[in-house]
């Protein structure tokens, strides 16, 4: 497959990644209005522990124990969750405007360390990420069959996910980002709540990243800048914070943008940067849906008790 | 004994970026990730007076405040202004200023391009000091310079009536808008103070290293640590809270060199 179809299967694959991010995103800050900014340090641990376990051995970096695909995404996962549990511990009570700048310093203490510590992740030169179940499949189709296993994992999550906001945890969290005080009335422990979500949706971000890394085949630091972090909070913001479908709608239509915005370079002048123009559609978008549309597209549909 | 005065070097631009982001955060309450975008832009701004047209250099760093504070006045009108009657709250406009950072970071990109870029000085001699201490012309410049902008600014918010506003609105700005103080003047002059240290800490990060678009998010999460530690709010914290987070990150070296 080369040609439009390849690029078409590439962008789909892509936004799965990301759609798969927003609703790890949506959980934490569109159900219970916890701010994490520190997405894409979650991603990275996801991505590295995942290359980790299936990679072949080799001297240059950790792991490589040949371990199939799904261990991958498990420990993938694990791994965020318990990165996730040992930051949440301290500073899961912090305001919400501190807790951004916590968990983006946290984003940057990962990508950092994955920078410096070269013996362990092969540093700024990036290392490369087996395709899972090459052999069953011809090359040629190959990265569509890696899209199937991407939506797969993509619809599995958001049954998982609407299953689990619509049940009592669901609710609980819901009250939660409401009126802190009124969960408490209820007898809810708020904070282990939050700490729940914050490792819940962490693990979301680390399987987005084993699933990335597979895609993408080879990992550098600079897939996880905190760019990253800000295009999947847009992506919720612009969908609607609070309802799966829309944040998946979000994530494709930023996604598209983001993509699509590579075509204007055979319109804009010579010399203009089309990364830096990317950049300046993506904060821009981000200032006018706070001014103009806080709810984004779909917004999140209005529940309330069947007894009322 | 180096990493000491590098270290002090790294506090002083440190402080005198964490002032202004302190009175920011407290006056306005939100924390401005749009201040690296600021820091940039007077760095780039005092470039373009001083390589480009040829003034001096003091000239042009005088020069880019004002035209930062004006661009500064102009975002607050447009955006954080109206956010402020509709009652956002802080992660909200918190939001908008990432955006805005995004934004301006690459309008920097755009107007000046991504290349490495330092000012046109001649590259003097390092002096060699007792203890073996090596020092350029250039940062012995920075401290000192840092040492009276910090004097001046003390002036500043103890003497003059704006500076007492200031304060008294960064305490409690219920109680100021109370005692009859105009918030939204306050605001104003909070800008343009946040213009000259946002000036002052890019036009010195610049000389000390080099410019390019994305120094002022590498500095950003000193600062803030700078902020927080200091007290939000508290200028005079923010100045040790920088120079604290400067001499410790220069310091972690020995930890680093001895593994």
């Amino acid at each position: 497959m080369s040609g439009a179809v390849g690029f078409l299967v590439f962008f789909l694959t892509y936004a799965v990644v990301y759609a798969i991010l927003a609703i790890g995103l949506n959980i934490q800050w569109g159900f219970t209005g916890l701010v994490n900014f520190g997405v894409a340090g979650f991603f990275a641990v996801g991505a590295y522990l995942s290359a980790f376990m299936t990679s072949t051995p080799s001297p240059y970096h950790l792991g490589g124990f040949g371990l199939p695909f799904p261990v991958g995404l498990i420990v993938a996962m694990a791994a965020s969750g318990i990165f996730a549990l040992i930051l949440g511990i301290p500073v899961i009570r912090l305001r919400e405007d501190y807790l951004a700048i916590v968990t983006i310093g946290f984003a940057e203490i990962i990508r950092y360390v994955i920078i410096t510590e070269e013996n362990l992740t092969k540093g700024p030169y990036g290392m490369g990420v087996i395709k899972p179940y090459k052999e069953l499949v011809p090359p040629s189709f190959y990265s569509l069959f890696y899209l199937g296993i991407a939506v797969i994992v993509l619809v599995l999550l958001y049954v998982a996910m609407q299953r689990a906001v619509h049940s009592p945890w669901g609710r609980a969290i819901r009250t939660i980002r409401e009126d802190e005080q009124v969960a408490l009335a209820f007898g809810k422990n708020v904070d282990f709540f939050k700490l729940q979500v914050l490792v819940v949706g962490s693990m979301i971000f680390g399987l987005a990243g084993a699933v990335f890394g597979h895609f993408f085949n080879f990992i550098t630091p600079n897939h996880f800048l905190p760019m990253e972090t800000f295009l999947v909070w847009v992506m919720v913001m612009a969908g609607g914070s609070g309802n799966n479908l829309g944040v998946i709608i979000g994530a494709l239509a930023v996604r598209g943008l983001w993509e699509g915005m590579m075509f204007l370079s055979d319109i804009l002048p010579q010399g203009i940067q089309i990364g830096a123009v990317r950049l300046a559609v993506i904060g821009l978008l981000l200032i006018l849906v706070v001014m103009v549309k806080p709810e984004g597209i779909l917004g999140e549909k209005k529940t309330a008790s069947d007894i009322l | 004994m180096q990493l000491i005065v590098n270290g002090i070097l790294m506090g002083a631009i440190i402080s005198i970026g964490a002032v202004g982001l302190t009175l920011v955060s407290r006056i306005l309450h939100f924390f401005y990730f749009g201040y690296a975008a600021m820091l940039v832009y007077g760095a780039y701004l005092t470039l373009t007076f001083f390589n480009f047209l040829g003034l001096p250099l003091v000239l042009s760093v005088l020069i880019s405040i004002p035209l930062l504070a004006l661009l500064a006045i102009l975002i607050d009108k447009i955006t954080f202004k109206n956010l402020r009657v509709r009652g956002t709250g802080p992660f909200g406009m918190m939001v908008v200023g990432i955006g805005l950072e995004l934004f301006l970071r690459s309008s920097i990109r755009l107007l000046w391009g991504s290349d490495v870029m330092r000012y046109d000085l001649p590259i003097r001699r390092a002096l060699v000091l007792p203890f073996d201490i090596r020092i350029t012309p250039n940062q012995i410049i920075i401290i000192s310079a840092s040492v009276v902008l910090m004097f001046l600014l003390h002036i500043f918010l103890d003497q003059t009536k704006i500076g007492k506003a200031m304060r008294a609105t960064a305490d409690n700005i219920v109680l100021a808008k109370v005692r009859g103080i105009d918030t939204e003047r306050v605001i104003m002059w909070t800008w343009v103070i946040a213009s000259i240290s946002a000036a002052f800490a890019g036009f010195f990060l610049a000389l000390d290293t080099r410019l390019v678009p994305i120094m002022g998010w590498k500095l950003l999460l000193p600062l803030f640590a700078a902020v927080i530690l200091g007290g939000v709010g508290n200028p005079y914290g923010a100045l040790a809270g920088g120079m604290i987070i400067g001499i410790t990150g220069s310091l972690s070296w020995i930890y680093y060199t001895y593994i």
